[in-house]
């Protein structure tokens, strides 16, 4: 089954029967080079995603924006891989920001981080956005000085994909 | 450089306030950063269909300074677009007049990225006017809907504008964006 318009083909299923859809809005990046000294001082990061793997519908502007190009429901995940947390970071958080809605996930760094001083933040939400409303992940660390990096583009990545 | 001629667009009171309910900026600034959407998608669509085959007509270096390559590839013969055009439509419900002035300014935008959006839309102005007006609607709705569920009304006006005026005016009303949800880690 191929379903098309006059232009493009939307829906594909070959003879081994799996469905894709080449044109259905969906991007995964990864962070680029080190984003150092970012936060720690309560500092709100916009976190950078400059690798892309693939933006099928080009609604990610490579570096840290992805605008929905039709209001429907989105799923999106992050990882954050910070390193130079102390002791003393005792809160942070890092925010999905789309279409007017903010969520928060909560952490204690000082008290997660492995011995490397590292921790990674991970999450994902599925969310209804409005056509041309943006997403956007931040990062913010508190309690300490700004010394906290981004790093490693292997398990920093943002990615998010029309569900429906 | 250059203005983006917008004859101006005006919302009403009950508008503004749907709109602040659910956002921390303003229309200003969701309408501008709709825009950069729009600009980012026509730019990366054009040069993702076009590049290969412009690459293949070129004998000397290419620039990708999207100010150079854009223009070159919308100049190409042959070189057509989709004209999107959103397939939904939708306006507010307003009883209200539209009185404040939003797009007094216009947008200040770059000539490539004029070009790339009148290459990919096919109006790229109504374009715009309907994801802001898209928006408004979705948060009037919304509003009216959270509105309805508070047990403090024994009685709610069935005029969206009125019901979102009275319930912005009660001593305890909060938006939305100051009362964010929580997910603990």
């Amino acid at each position: 089954m191929v379903t098309t318009n006059n232009t493009n083909t939307y829906i594909v299923a070959p003879t081994t029967w799996e469905v894709t859809m080449p044109k259905q809005p969906s991007f995964a990046a990864r962070t680029g080079a080190t984003q150092a000294d970012v936060t720690g001082d309560a500092s709100t990061y916009t976190c950078q995603f400059t690798t892309e793997n693939y933006d099928q519908g080009g609604d990610f502007d490579g570096t840290s924006t992805f605008t929905a190009p039709v209001t429907a429901n989105y799923l999106f995940s992050v990882s954050i891989r910070a390193t130079q947390l102390t002791a003393a970071m005792t809160s942070g958080s890092m925010t999905i920001v789309a279409s007017g809605y903010t969520w928060y996930h909560l952490v204690n760094p000082g008290s997660i981080m492995n011995s490397a001083t590292q921790h990674t933040f991970a999450g994902s939400i599925n969310m209804r956005m409005v056509a041309a409303s943006t997403c956007i992940i931040y990062l913010k660390i508190d309690s300490g000085t700004k010394v906290v990096d981004i790093v490693n583009s292997d398990s920093s990545a943002f990615a998010g994909t029309l569900v429906n | 450089m250059k203005t983006y001629h917008i004859l101006g667009h005006k919302i009403s009171e009950s508008d503004q306030k749907a709109f602040d309910h659910f956002y921390g900026n303003t229309p200003n600034d969701w309408t501008r950063s709709a825009l950069k959407g729009m600009i980012n998608k026509a730019k990366k669509n054009i040069i993702r269909v076009w590049f290969d085959y412009y690459r293949s007509k070129q004998t000397k270096e290419i620039s990708m300074d999207p100010a150079i390559l854009i223009p070159a590839i919308i100049a190409m013969d042959g070189f057509h677009s989709g004209k999107y055009d959103p397939d939904e439509k939708r306006s507010p419900e307003r009883v209200e007049s539209q009185t404040i002035e939003i797009w007094a300014d216009g947008f200040e935008i770059e000539d490539w990225e004029d070009l790339a959006l009148k290459a990919f839309y096919k109006d790229p102005i109504a374009m715009l006017k309907y994801f802001l007006e898209n928006n408004i609607a979705i948060c009037k709705k919304d509003l009216y809907e959270a509105i309805k569920k508070d047990k403090s009304y024994t009685t709610i006006s069935p005029i969206i504008d009125e019901a979102i005026q009275t319930h912005v005016s009660k001593v305890e009303y909060k938006t939305a964006y100051e009362e964010p949800i929580e997910i603990g880690l």
